[in-house]
């Protein structure tokens, strides 16, 4: 009896051990979203999925992200996966994880190792938006899955054409008709920049983009696009709803 | 002669819960088994946390099963036509009394044992690494934040779980010696006297709030408010001291009482 028992017991213990080699799905998404700092105090620097940020120095608070979706949790080195969310400080990442920003216990922003200098020297540029992306709804107009056009070299050239003209305040133009807008992302090209102040919007005196930046400028401005502006902007909205 | 009592109380209380904690260790492996099978469809989730609600509510039933067959066993080996030969037994009522406390506090810690390796089996692997590794952070932060008195914490408060156990089971074996001095319906006299000691707790800790109150209006709340901000730690040992004192005072009160009817007013069926 003993013997049997003796053996019963080795072979429980070789399960439990052997155990110790199948992983847990649960943790492993806890790991996928587990941050780490550089040391205790060193917070230049947060290793996250394997790769390196490094700190950017700017105001998160000042910035806007088009899809800052996934979370993560940075803590200090020694911290356990399971209490990354307890002790750990709350960011975000965008969907590319080019970028961590933080802006609760902290306010931070760390931009990966491979784009940090295109990053930092972004910060310096006065007109970082290089990029232009219209936002508009998939093809069965069901209200979700934004999706995002890059415009081209022309439909670009279009959009800052018309944004060169001299703006209209609201009282200015007529609203009879006013159709739903679509959203003109104006990026960096890393994404680190991101401006969705601007709209298209059809109207019954023609087509306009408005610039809705109220925080600076009080109403929103029109940008009224001429004839042959107005005709191109209109295809832009057909082939793209909003 | 308590020893002897002891290992015959314990060898009772082997044979009637060993199969409850073999179910219990049998419900952690099957937890752990559905594990192996993980994935992100929805009948996964059900059998997983089917297995997960199941071995909680066997955790919850093994503890009480323990509580329950200590104090069924007071009764029966005592009070009932059971007692006619314990009495017999060379033993003094203070043995007998001793004899099932230290039983009932064996099992009571055997409970909680088997429940924490039911619990480790059920989370073996990774997940058990990362939990003793959460485990040893933690208590890094304890002994960071409390220093020296940590361990004194500790200490304390494992005391105040023991005299805690000790109280509640001879509370309740109190209320059953109380109990049988009746001619009839002994059962129900002691869950009458069960409820008027419920009763007075209630009243002196209803009392307590009024005179919390009444501090509070005098002005002496915030005193004594202060005294605690400015000596936390010694507030604390002072507080888990003064409630393990209470219980142990309490607990020897229950006991005396025990000891007295058993040897003056023993009434058996």
């Amino acid at each position: 009896m003993r013997k049997t028992y003796r053996q019963f017991a080795t072979v429980f213990a070789l399960l439990m051990l052997a155990l110790f080699l199948v992983g847990c799905d649960a943790l492993d998404a806890m790991r996928e979203e587990h941050g780490v700092y550089a040391g205790e105090t060193d917070r230049s620097t947060v290793t996250f999925r394997g790769e390196t940020y490094r700190e950017l120095g700017l105001d998160a608070e000042k910035l806007f992200y088009r899809d800052l979706s996934s979370r993560v949790y940075i803590t200090e080195p020694d911290v356990p996966v399971l209490l990354a969310s307890t002790v750990g400080e709350y960011g975000q990442t965008d969907a590319e994880m080019n970028f961590i920003v933080l802006y609760r216990e902290r306010n931070a922003v760390y931009a990966r190792e491979d784009i940090y200098e295109e990053a930092l020297a972004e910060t310096k540029m006065e007109d970082p938006y290089t990029c232009i992306r219209l936002q508009y709804l998939d093809g069965k107009n069901s209200g979700r899955g934004w999706q995002y056009h890059t415009l081209s070299e022309a439909e670009e050239a279009l959009v800052r054409r018309v944004l060169a003209g001299v703006p209209l305040k609201e009282e200015a133009v007529d609203f009879a008709y006013l159709s739903p807008s679509q959203t003109l992302f104006f990026e960096s090209e890393t994404g680190l920049f991101a401006d969705n102040s601007y709209e298209i919007v059809e109207f019954s005196g023609g087509v306009a983009i408005r610039d809705c930046n109220f925080y600076d400028k009080g109403d929103p401005e029109y940008y009224i696009a001429g004839e042959a502006d107005a005709l191109l902007l209109k295809e832009l909205l057909d082939k793209y709803p909003g | 002669m308590v020893k002897k009592l002891l290992k015959y109380e314990l060898y009772a209380y082997v044979r009637t819960l060993t199969t409850m904690y073999l179910i219990l260790i049998g419900i952690s492996i099957l937890c752990r088994f559905v594990q192996l099978f993980e994935n992100d469809h929805i009948s996964y989730s059900i059998v997983f946390w089917s297995s997960v609600i199941a071995l909680i509510i066997t955790v919850i039933a093994c503890i009480g099963m323990t509580a329950i067959f200590g104090i069924t066993r007071f009764y029966k080996n005592l009070y009932s036509a059971e007692g006619y030969l314990s009495f017999t037994l060379p033993v003094t009522p203070t043995a007998h009394l001793i004899a099932k406390t230290a039983a009932q506090v064996i099992f009571s810690a055997a409970a909680v044992l088997v429940s924490l390796i039911a619990a480790a089996i059920a989370t073996a692997g990774e997940v058990l690494a990362e939990l003793f590794r959460a485990g040893f952070w933690l208590a890094g932060k304890y002994f960071e934040i409390c220093g020296g008195h940590g361990v004194f914490y500790i200490l304390e408060i494992l005391l105040l779980l023991l005299v805690s156990v000790i109280y509640a089971y001879l509370m309740c074996c109190t209320c059953i010696t109380i109990g049988q001095t009746a001619k009839k319906n002994r059962v129900l006299m002691a869950f009458g006297v069960y409820f008027i000691w419920y009763f007075i707790t209630q009243v002196v800790g209803t009392v307590m709030l009024i005179l919390i109150a009444v501090f509070g209006e005098i002005g002496l709340l915030d005193a004594i408010a202060q005294v605690i901000a400015d000596y936390p730690k010694a507030f604390m040992h002072v507080g888990l001291v003064g409630a393990t004192l209470l219980f142990a005072a309490i607990s020897a009160v229950f006991f005396f009482v025990s000891h007295r009817i058993m040897s003056r007013r023993l009434n058996l069926e």
